[in-house]
């Protein structure tokens, strides 16, 4: 899986810290993370990176060509729950009409690994203390292995687990946007970022 | 209506480059937005205006309620865009799914808002000089989005819309829980300083 470098980690986090002192409130996220990343990567000279500002390939947000090969990364946020596994929201899947087959074939199709960097606001009595984010990998073979006849109702989702134990939901009344949960055994873990 | 100074103006100018120092694909978003006019409002120390403001709060009558002496003004902050060709400013409103297509609530809702609007919308241009990104802001009295007629929804398609005798049209989305959407005239706004980076 191709990853960042101690040094692109530096570099994003410089640049988190110089987000930090516009914004003490807000996180950076969406289309803002990925161009951080992408100008992260970048750093590699020996590497062509793809970033579309318009955004939303529909195999990966970022795209890295190197020796010839190319790695395909999805950039998320997310957000760690209570039992420490991540959640990562992903794109909303209505165009299938709900079509179970075709959706889960178009999720098991995917090329992109990801890099997720989930986020914390750790404050104490409503006094902001830092911004943390995490850099998380998950590798995108740990997301497919689904099988149309697997998903389960519930409420107003589906529900399906798939060998991985990955959990995916895809939220009907969110126009068939799919949710994963995903268990801390699968993550591999980047730096930690610390923002006060 | 309550509007930035010129020091405010060029305090969040300078903050909007600082942005582009970090970011080059896109805009300042409307929620970082209402942080950078925060802290321009606050940057105007001799002026002496109080802003409160809530991240999130995304409370329905104000994003930010600056006190001046004893009068509260109270702010929405959108991004918006300009139609150039058609002079008009294009902004998204609240949702009101919860009024359940009742359009004399709605009406009701809509007519009784009292937060002035500061925009702040953005284009892009790339020429051979490079890319450029351009804020116009502008100031909106909310009188000007008021005068709405619950009889008068007419259906466009899957959108009700109407349009008020100060030529702003409205634009009634069920399909996303009832948004509403402003089509404005520029001449009812007020241009403040327009900022180009670089």
């Amino acid at each position: 899986m191709y990853k960042l470098t101690t040094k692109m980690e530096r570099r994003l986090e410089g640049d988190l810290h110089a987000f930090h002192k516009l914004f003490h409130e807000n996180r950076c996220r969406g289309l803002e993370l990925e161009e951080l990343v992408a100008n992260a990567l970048k750093m590699d000279k020996s590497a062509e990176v793809r970033w579309d500002t318009k955004g939303h390939d529909k195999k990966a947000d970022i795209v890295v060509l190197r020796k010839g090969e190319k790695h395909f990364i999805q950039v998320k946020s997310g957000q760690f729950n209570a039992q420490g596994d991540l959640v990562l929201s992903g794109p909303r899947l209505g165009r299938f009409g709900g079509d179970l087959v075709e959706l889960t074939k178009f999720l098991n199709d995917a090329a992109a690994n990801v890099l997720a960097i989930p986020y914390v606001k750790r404050e104490r009595e409503g006094v902001l203390i830092s911004h943390d984010y995490r850099i998380c990998y998950v590798a995108v073979e740990h997301l497919d292995s689904l099988r149309a006849k697997d998903w389960k109702p519930s409420g107003g989702s589906y529900l399906q687990i798939n060998k991985h134990k990955v959990e995916l939901r895809l939220q009907k009344s969110m126009s068939w946007q799919v949710w994963w949960k995903i268990p801390a055994a699968l993550l591999s873990r980047g730096r930690t970022m610390s923002i006060s | 209506m309550y509007c930035l100074t010129a020091r405010m103006e060029q305090n969040l100018e300078s903050n909007l480059r600082r942005y582009h120092d970090l970011f080059d694909g896109g805009g300042c978003k409307g929620w970082e937005l209402e942080e950078l006019i925060v802290k321009a409002i606050q940057s105007d120390t001799p002026a002496q205006h109080l802003p409160q403001w809530v991240e999130s709060g995304h409370d329905d009558k104000a994003d930010i309620v600056v006190k001046v002496k004893d009068e509260n003004h109270h702010l929405q902050i959108k991004a918006g865009q300009q139609r150039v060709p058609a002079n008009r400013l294009i902004l998204s409103g609240y949702r009101l799914g919860r009024f359940e297509a009742n359009l004399d609530k709605i009406s009701q809702y809509l007519n009784n808002t009292d937060s002035d609007i500061i925009s702040v919308s953005y284009r892009k241009i790339d020429d051979d000089k490079g890319r450029h990104h351009i804020y116009d802001l502008r100031y909106l009295p909310v009188a000007y989005l008021h005068d709405i007629h619950p009889s008068e929804w007419k259906d466009h398609g899957k959108q009700k819309v109407q349009e008020n005798e100060h030529g702003v049209e409205f634009s009634l989305r069920p399909s996303m829980s009832w948004q509403i959407w402003w089509s404005i005239p520029l001449e009812l706004t007020t241009l403040g300083r327009t900022i180009k980076i670089p």
